[in-house]
């Protein structure tokens, strides 16, 4: 008690913060309930149990959406996991470290742009009418593609457009373990007369597979979210059955068509199971590697 | 021992060039066609990086435009507030959650990470903000990002490493926890700051998907959902009125001929305060790295 009293201000400090928890996080949680109930405008709601999750799982449209998110994560973990591992062994190999600070910096700025820009910039690339992939498919003189509303790419356009925001930014974590390798591996390896790419296989490489390890399982705990900001800003009608997911569906049909019950129920949906998941990958990430989520 | 520039070295700068040029060709071919002259957009490809020509009256005419003025000052506006309050607010609580020995310190940590895990989805959101009479305020997109948890707990972590032979001597000197923190940890925590005020800053800049749900008041909308509602939905009436599109008004035919550059325009628009941060941001890295997850 006494203890309290000395630090009542520190309590003070931490106060404002869980108010604005309180009611921008718990609330909402609480007002989740509605998923249980049927919502009237006027006068109490009515509980109707886990009616509005049974048409959530017999709805075609809701595997749809969760399958898309699974194919949809799966690519993205597949096809960016490598490419920021890559780059941070290629950028390490530069000698010069102001070279390699320009290489960096430049790298880095997509990463602070928003998903409306870079889509913006992917539609204007991606353009049928002059647009940069197109331009040169023409000129290998083939017919060009309307990338944007072709199911069959879509996908891919997510994939490659995730790769280009944040291969740079990513390749910061390990361009951070390769620092803290020890000195000492490279010049006895030297002395034994290991060549540069040697030294890359043999050392620096295995040296960085525990934070391999760390961000592989972490990104699988965010698996339920394959990218809300990037899918809503380049879907269009055209191409939403491919590429519409959980939160673009209880987006859409939660604010869009008003049924507030049924998008609250997918939200419950991915919010237990990404709990799950976050949950156990950051212990195991914690447990294998030392490092978890916070 | 100074190495030579071999086929290696070759490899590795080829490489990196590419990866840097695919970054920079879009951002640059967004440039030339803001800046061509209409009379010669039909020579300009999506290749093209410099403009053919130079012409700013695309830019003129954005930066005069009435809605994208209102939004880009709403932006700045609702980034400014935002941050003041968030850095503010994330220092304290992470000053007072830095100190192992204070009672109750775990249940607070837990209550804060548990919103890490479990996020309640938009509907509920949407709904608490109407109930506290937040909608189409500003302060809805301000405040529901009042504190990130993320960058508390960098903040944190950055306070632990915080030598404790300060705090023993304020202690000593009869500070309280007030002084000890004006005095002594914010002095201390200037690039702490710096850094994740910047990513704060980015946070708010790049808003567009609460504000698009909570702002009804389209005067109100920053540049990033009115960007949006032109570039990517195609909402012509997001720049003009509706009526004076229709109409064809001396602004109508610029605007029919130059769609895709004044789409181009308004998407540099945009953009560029981020690249004027830009080299603050490069400038207070390495430090933030430093405070990153990344040190054990």
């Amino acid at each position: 008690m006494k203890l309290i009293k000395k630090h009542f201000l520190l309590y003070l400090f931490i106060l404002p913060t869980l108010i604005f928890l309180f009611i921008f996080h718990y609330l909402p949680i609480y007002e989740s309930k509605l998923a249980f109930q049927k919502y009237r405008i006027i006068g109490p709601n009515e509980w109707v149990g886990f009616r509005y999750f049974n048409i959530l799982f017999n709805n075609s449209a809701f595997y749809n959406v969760l399958w898309n998110t699974v194919i949809i994560s799966t690519m993205k973990i597949a096809f960016t996991f490598p490419i920021p591992i890559i780059l941070a062994l290629t950028l390490n190999e530069v000698r010069k470290l102001s070279h390699r600070r320009f290489f960096q910096s430049i790298l880095y700025i997509p990463h602070f742009l928003s998903w409306v820009i870079i889509s913006g910039i992917f539609i204007s690339m991606l353009s049928i009418n002059n647009g940069a992939v197109n331009n040169i498919i023409q000129l290998m003189g083939n017919e060009p593609i309307n990338f944007l509303t072709n199911a069959n790419y879509v996908r891919w356009i997510l994939v490659i457009s995730e790769i280009w925001r944040s291969a740079g930014w990513d390749s910061v974590l390990y361009i951070a373990a390769i620092y803290s390798i020890n000195q000492e591996l490279y010049d006895s390896a030297k002395i034994d007369g290991a060549s540069r790419w040697q030294q890359v296989i043999f050392i620096t490489l295995p040296m960085i597979v525990p934070m391999m390890i760390t961000v592989f399982i972490l990104n699988l705990g965010f698996f339920l979210s394959a990218g809300f900001d990037q899918v809503f800003n380049l879907m269009n009608a055209a191409t939403l059955s491919r590429i519409d997911i959980i939160d673009t569906y209880v987006y859409r049909v939660g604010l869009l068509q008003g049924n507030f019950s049924l998008s609250i129920a997918g939200g419950l949906f991915k919010g237990f199971f990404g709990f799950i998941l976050i949950l156990s990958t950051h212990f195991l990430a914690k447990k294998y590697t030392g490092r978890g989520l916070w | 021992m100074r190495n030579k520039f071999g086929i290696g070295d070759l490899f590795i700068y080829s490489s990196l060039f590419l990866g840097i040029f695919l970054v920079i060709w879009p951002l640059m071919n967004l440039l030339a066609w803001a800046l061509t002259p209409t009379k010669n957009v039909h020579l300009l490809s999506g290749l093209d990086i410099f403009p053919k020509g130079f012409d700013t009256s695309v830019f003129e005419l954005m930066l005069s435009n009435p809605n994208v003025l209102m939004s880009f000052l709403n932006s700045i506006y609702i980034t400014t507030v935002g941050l003041s309050l968030n850095i503010f607010f994330t220092a304290i609580c992470a000053y007072a959650l830095s100190k192992d020995y204070l009672p109750g310190r775990n249940i607070f940590l837990t209550l804060i990470i548990f919103t890490l895990v479990f996020e309640p989805s938009i509907v509920p959101e949407f709904l608490v903000v109407k109930r506290i009479g937040l909608l189409n305020s500003y302060w809805s997109i301000i405040l529901y990002k009042m504190v990130n948890v993320y960058y508390l707990i960098l903040m944190i972590r950055f306070f632990k490493e915080l030598p404790n032979a300060y705090f023993e001597a304020a202690e000593i000197d009869g500070a309280n926890h007030f002084q000890t923190f004006c005095y002594i940890v914010i002095p201390l925590s200037i690039p702490a700051f710096m850094v994740i005020g910047l990513f704060y800053i980015v946070m708010h800049w790049n808003e567009y998907f609460h504000a698009m749900i909570y702002l009804n008041d389209t005067s109100k909308w920053p540049l990033q959902v009115l960007l949006r509602e032109f570039a990517i939905v195609g909402e012509r009436s997001a720049l003009v009125p509706a009526q004076n599109i229709i109409a064809g008004e001396k602004w109508g035919d610029v605007y029919q001929i130059d769609l895709r550059r004044i789409r181009a325009t308004i998407i540099f628009i945009a953009l560029f305060p981020i690249l004027l941060l830009f080299p603050i941001i490069l400038r207070y890295f390495t430090k933030g790295i430093n405070l990153g997850g990344i040190k054990e």
